[in-house]
C-alpha cells in the first residue's frame, strides 16, 4: 500500500480541523475579555494621545505655574518700586512740613520776644510761602493761652487745647517734633471744617527776662497724604495702599470713610508691627501680600495690599491661551497620531490577516511588508506555516505507513499460502506415516501461531522472536527436506532485550526463496541466524551462503516500497524495515550486505532496551506517536 | 474600523466645540465689560444737605463698580417734573434707579411700576410698596424728645414747646413727630405750636418768628434746624432752646456753637453707601433689593469733637 496523494500546498484535512479547534478555543477568551481586546492600531492611538496629553498638561501647568510666579515676582518688585518712591515723597513732604517748623522756631521764636512784632511777621512769611498745605502756625504756651497765629483767626470759645493729643504729646515728648493722626481742626472759628495733622513740638519761649516754654503748632493739610493714597491705589484691580501709625491707627486710606462708617475692615495690626518687606497674611478669608515701607521720623507705615486674587486676574488671558493651544495640539496629535499608528499598525495589521486567511483554510501565503521587523516576523511564520505543513504531511505519511505495516504484519500471520503448504506437508506426512514428523511440524507451527499473536503485542522480548524463527525454519526445513542447514548463534543476555515482532520471519523466508531454498543438497546450503551487541545497540543478522545479489539490487532492497513478491508471505524487507524505524527510531532498521553467488546478510539493528511491561508499553506508544 | 474612525470623528468634533469656547472666552475677556449704570434722582434740597448721602453713593459706586448717573438739585415737586427726570434717568441706560424722598402719591406709583422692571430704592424715606433705605424716623423724633426731657431732669411742667416741621410732611415727618410725642407724653411740657415752614433763609426766619415764644423748639427736618439755630444764635429765638433733626454741615457749626442744644444727625453717608450697594447687588444677583435702616447719631457740643463722632466729623471735613 501506498500513501494517499497529497496536492503541494493543500493541507490535510486533520491539520485544518486542528486550526479551526485552535480558533475555537481563542474565540470563548475574546469573548470574556470583551472590549478590552483592542486593536494594535487603537492601541497605538490611545498610547500615543495619553502621554501626548500627560506631557503636554505637566507643560501647561508648570508654564501656568511659572508665569503666575513671574507676575506675581513682577507685580511685587512693580510695588516696591511705586512704594519705595511713594514714601520717598511722602518722607519730602513731611520734611518740608519739618523744615517749616524748625525755621518757625529756630529762626522766629528764639530770636524774636513773644510779645514783639516781628515774631508774627516771620510765622506769617513762613505761612504764605506754603499756605496751600499749611493751615495754621501756631504758638502756645505751657498753659495753653494762644500767644500767636497764622492765619489770624478767631479763636474758639473754650478750645481746651491742653487736653488735644498734639499738645500733649508736644509737651511729654519734648525731644522730638510730633505728628499726630488726622483730626478735625478745633481752634479757630471756620466757615468749614478741616482736616489736618498736626505737628507740634516744644519750644523755648522768650517772654522778657524768664525763660519759658511754649508749644509750636504747625497744622498742615491731610487732604495731601490721602489724595497721594487715593491715586496710589488704582481702580477695582484689587491693590490699594494705605498709611497707618506704629499702633495701627489708619492716617490715610482710600476706603476709610467706609471704614470708619463699620461698612468695611481694614486689619492693621500685624503691618503696624512687622518690619519693612513683605508679609503674607489672611484678612476676611482672603489671602493677600503686604509690602510694607516704614515712614522717617513719623514711625508711619506705607502698605501696599495685593489680595493674591489680582495677581491671577490678568493671566486669565494667559491660561485661556494655554488651554487653547493645548487642544489645538491635542487634536492635531489626534490626527497625527491617526496617520501614524495607522502606517505602523497596517503592515501587522495585513499580517493578522494573512494569518486569519490561512486559519480559515486559504494558502499559507503571508505577506511580508512594513518595516524589517514585521517583514522578518512574516517571513518567519511563512516558514513556521510551511514547516507545519511539512511535519503535518510527513506524519500523515508515518500514520499511512503505519497502517500499511500492521496490514503487512497482520496479513503474515495468516498468510494462506505458508500454512497451506505446511498443511500439506503435514498430511503428507501423516499418510506416509510420518507421524513423529507430523506431531513435530504440527508443534512448531502451533508455537509459531502462538508468538505471532502475542496477544496482540508489537513489541516482544528477543528471545520470543528467535523461537519464532527457529519453528519458522523448523517447519521450513521439513518442507525442504533438509536441503539447507539452520544455526542459530544467538548469545543468551540480548534474550531479555526488546525487538520488533516478526522481524526475522520475513528475513528467514528471503534467505530461503532467494538465497538457499533452491540449492541442493549436496550445495552445503545454510542460514545463520546470529545475534549479539554493541556500543550504540543490539543487533540481529541472518545470513545465508545462496545466490546473493549484486550490488545495486542489495542497495535498493531497502528504499523500494513496493516489490513484487515472486515467493513467500509477501512482506518485503521494507515494511520490515520501516516497522523497525517507526516503533524504535530512525536511527535502527535493517542493512543489507550481499555478494553474487557468496550469499547475503541482513542485519537487524535495535536499541538495547531491556524487555519489562513498561518499556514494551513506551516503545508501542512512541509507534503511536504519543 | 467605521466605529473607530467614527469615535475618531466625534473627539475631534468635541474637541473643536470646547476649543470654539475657550475662544470665545478669549473674545470676550478683551472686551471692557460694560459697567451698569444706576440713576439717582435727588429733589432740590437745602445746599449741602445731600452731600453725605452722594459722597457715600459714590464710595459704593467704586467699591461696587458700577456708574452713577446723578440727577441732583431738581425741582420734583410736581409728578410730572419727577417722572420725566425719571424717564430720562431710564432712557440714558439706568439698569437701576435711587430717588430722594417723593411725597407725591403719582411718584410713587410710578417708583412702584418701575420696581418690577428694575431694582428700585427710595432713600431717606419709607414706603411699603417701594424698597427704602432710611433711617426710623420715629426713633429719631423719640431721641429728640429723650434729649429735650434728658436736660430737664426736674421735669418739663409749665414749660412750651413749638414743633417746626416740612410743609409737605410726609409719613417720615409724621413718623418723627409721634416719636417726638410719646417721648414727651407725661413730662408736662405743653405743645403751643406744630408750624409747617418749608421757607429758607430770612423768609423762613420771619415764619418761626411769627410764632408764639416758647422755652423749647423742636425741628423735624434740617431747614427749619437751621433757621432755628441762626435764630437761637442771634438771639432772635426769644431764650428758647433748640432741639432737632438735622443732617448738613451747617447745623454742626450751629451745634458747636451751642445755637443748638441737641442734633439727631442721621448718616447720611451710609444711607447713600447701601443705597448704591443694594441696588447694585440686586442687579448683579438679579433679586429684588432689601429694605436697610440707617442708623444715626445724637451730637451735643460736648461730644462733637468726641472719638465716637470722629467718623461723622471725618466726613463732613472731607
Amino acid at each position: 500500500m501506498s500513501a494517499p496523494e497529497t496536492g503541494g500546498q493543500e493541507k490535510p484535512e486533520g491539520f485544518r480541523e486542528k486550526l479551526l479547534a485552535l480558533r475555537n478555543r481563542l474565540h470563548p477568551i475574546r469573548k470574556a475579555a470583551g472590549t478590552r481586546l483592542r486593536s494594535i492600531r487603537t492601541t497605538i492611538n490611545i498610547t500615543f494621545t495619553v502621554i501626548f496629553v500627560a506631557i503636554m498638561l505637566i507643560i501647561g501647568l508648570t508654564l501656568y505655574g511659572r508665569f503666575v510666579r513671574v507676575a506675581r515676582q513682577n507685580a511685587i518688585e512693580a510695588t516696591q518700586k511705586t512704594l519705595s518712591q511713594s514714601s520717598q515723597t511722602l518722607e519730602q513732604y513731611l520734611n518740608g512740613m519739618r523744615h517749616v517748623s524748625d525755621a518757625a522756631y529756630y529762626s522766629s521764636i528764639r530770636e524774636n520776644d513773644i510779645g514783639s512784632r516781628r515774631l508774627p511777621e516771620e510765622l506769617s512769611l513762613l505761612y504764605e510761602a506754603d499756605k496751600e498745605s499749611i493751615v495754621t502756625i501756631a504758638v502756645y504756651s505751657s498753659t495753653g493761652s494762644l500767644l500767636a497765629a497764622e492765619p489770624v483767626a478767631n479763636q474758639k470759645t473754650d478750645p481746651d487745647v491742653t487736653r488735644q493729643e498734639w499738645f500733649r504729646a508736644a509737651v511729654e515728648g519734648i525731644e522730638n517734633p510730633h505728628f499726630s493722626l488726622p483730626h478735625v481742626q478745633n481752634l479757630f472759628d471756620a466757615d468749614s471744617y478741616q482736616r489736618v495733622i498736626s505737628l507740634s513740638r516744644s519750644v523755648d519761649l522768650n517772654a522778657g527776662d524768664e525763660p519759658e516754654t511754649g508749644v509750636l503748632l504747625l497744622d498742615f493739610s491731610s487732604s495731601d497724604i490721602e489724595q497721594m493714597m487715593q491715586q496710589l491705589s488704582g481702580p477695582l484691580d484689587g491693590q490699594y495702599y494705605y498709611l497707618c501709625d506704629s499702633d495701627g491707627n489708619l492716617i490715610a486710606h482710600p476706603r476709610k470713610a467706609q471704614i470708619m462708617e463699620g461698612l468695611l475692615s481694614e486689619d492693621t495690626s500685624v503691618a503696624a508691627k512687622h518690619p519693612d518687606g513683605i508679609l503674607e497674611e489672611t484678612a476676611n478669608g482672603t489671602k493677600r501680600t503686604l509690602i510694607i515701607h516704614s515712614i522717617s521720623y513719623t514711625g508711619w507705615k506705607m502698605v501696599s495690599v495685593i489680595p493674591n486674587s489680582s495677581f491671577r486676574l490678568g493671566m486669565l488671558n494667559v491660561r485661556l491661551f494655554i488651554e487653547i493651544l493645548l487642544l489645538m495640539a491635542g487634536m492635531i496629535v489626534l490626527a497625527v497620531n491617526r496617520v501614524v499608528a495607522g502606517r505602523i499598525s497596517r503592515p501587522i495589521m495585513e499580517l493578522n490577516d494573512s494569518v486569519k486567511a490561512y486559519e480559515a483554510g486559504g494558502a499559507p501565503h503571508i505577506e511580508p511588508g512594513g518595516s524589517m521587523e514585521i517583514r522578518h516576523l512574516g517571513c518567519s511564520i511563512q516558514a513556521s506555516y510551511e514547516r507545519i505543513d511539512r511535519l503535518m504531511q510527513q506524519i500523515v505519511n508515518e500514520q499511512n505507513l503505519r497502517r500499511i505495516s500492521e496490514i503487512d504484519a497482520l496479513q503474515s500471520q495468516i498468510n494462506p499460502h505458508f500454512l497451506y503448504n505446511t498443511l500439506d506437508s503435514i498430511t503428507w506426512m501423516i499418510e506416509g506415516g510420518k507421524n513423529d514428523e507430523a506431531v513435530f511440524m504440527i508443534s512448531e507451527l502451533a508455537k509459531l501461531f502462538r508468538i505471532s499473536l502475542s496477544k496482540g503485542r508489537t513489541i516482544i522480548p528477543v528471545r520470543d522472536e528467535i523461537q519464532h524463527a527457529r519453528s519458522y525454519m523448523n517447519i521450513q526445513k521439513a518442507r525442504y527436506k533438509d536441503r539447507f542447514l539452520v544455526e542459530f548463534l544467538v548469545p543468551e543476555d540480548i534474550m531479555d532485550c526488546c525487538t520488533v515482532k516478526l522481524i526475522l520471519q520475513p528475513l528467514l523466508e528471503n534467505a530461503i526463496y532467494y538465497g538457499v531454498g533452491d540449492l541442493d543438497v549436496d550445495d552445503g546450503g545454510k542460514i545463520i541466524v546470529s545475534g549479539g551487541e554493541e556500543e550504540n545497540g543490539i543487533y540481529l543478522r541472518v545470513e545465508d551462503n545462496g545466490f546473493g545479489m549484486s550490488a545495486e539490487t542489495a542497495a535498493a532492497v531497502l528504499t523500494k516500497e513496493e516489490r513484487v513478491h515472486k515467493h513467500g508471505s509477501g512482506v518485503g524487507l521494507v515494511n520490515v524495515h520501516n516497522r523497525i524505524r517507526l516503533l524504535m527510531g530512525g536511527q535502527y532498521g535493517l542493512s543489507v550486505e550481499s555478494e553474487e553467488d557468496k550469499g547475503t546478510r541482513i542485519t537487524v539493528h535495535l536499541p538495547k532496551i531491556p524487555y519489562t511491561e513498561e518499556n514494551r508499553r513506551k516503545l508501542e506508544g512512541k509507534g503511536d506517536g504519543k | 474600523m467605521a466605529s473607530e474612525k467614527r469615535r475618531f470623528l466625534l473627539v475631534e468634533l468635541l474637541l473643536a466645540a470646547v476649543l470654539s469656547f475657550l475662544l470665545l472666552g478669549l473674545v470676550l475677556d478683551r472686551r471692557q465689560k460694560p459697567q451698569k449704570v444706576i440713576g439717582v434722582v435727588i429733589h432740590q434740597s437745602a445746599e449741602g444737605s445731600w452731600r453725605g448721602f452722594l459722597s457715600g453713593a459714590r464710595a459704593a459706586a467704586a467699591d461696587e463698580d458700577v456708574v452713577l448717573s446723578v440727577t441732583e438739585n431738581v425741582n420734583l415737586a410736581q409728578a410730572s417734573d419727577f417722572e420725566k427726570t425719571v424717564q430720562d434717568a431710564v432712557s440714558s441706560g439706568a439698569a437701576a434707579l435711587i430717588a430722594k424722598p417723593v411725597t407725591d402719591g403719582a411718584s410713587l406709583e410710578l417708583l412702584q411700576t418701575l420696581s418690577g422692571r428694575m431694582p428700585v430704592i427710595l432713600a431717606g424715606a419709607s414706603d411699603a410698596s417701594v424698597c427704602s433705605v432710611t433711617p426710623d424716623n420715629y426713633a429719631m423724633g423719640y431721641s429728640v424728645g429723650e434729649e429735650i426731657r434728658a436736660d430737664y431732669e426736674s421735669g418739663l411742667s409749665g414749660k412750651t414747646l413749638g414743633i417746626l416741621l416740612p410743609e409737605k410732611s410726609s409719613g417720615d415727618t409724621r413718623q418723627a413727630l409721634l416719636g417726638l410725642q410719646d417721648a414727651l407724653d407725661g413730662s408736662g411740657v405743653k405743645i403751643l405750636y406744630e408750624v409747617k415752614n418749608s421757607l429758607t433763609n430770612t423768609e423762613g426766619a420771619d415764619a418761626v418768628q411769627r410764632q408764639q415764644w416758647v422755652d423749647i423748639v423742636a425741628a423735624l427736618d434740617d431747614n427749619n434746624l437751621g433757621i432755628a439755630g441762626d435764630l437761637s444764635l442771634t438771639r432772635n429765638l426769644h431764650g428758647a432752646v433748640v432741639y432737632g433733626i438735622g443732617k448738613s454741615e451747617k447745623n454742626l457749626h450751629l451745634l458747636e456753637k451751642k445755637a443748638l442744644r441737641a442734633v439727631v444727625f442721621p448718616d447720611e453717608f451710609t444711607m447713600g453707601y447701601k443705597s448704591v450697594q443694594e441696588a447694585a447687588r440686586a442687579l448683579g444677583r438679579g433679586r429684588r433689593p432689601a429694605p436697610q435702616t440707617i442708623p444715626y447719631k445724637v451730637l451735643r457740643p460736648s461730644t462733637l469733637f468726641a472719638e465716637e463722632n470722629d467718623s461723622l466729623m471725618y466726613l463732613m471735613s472731607r
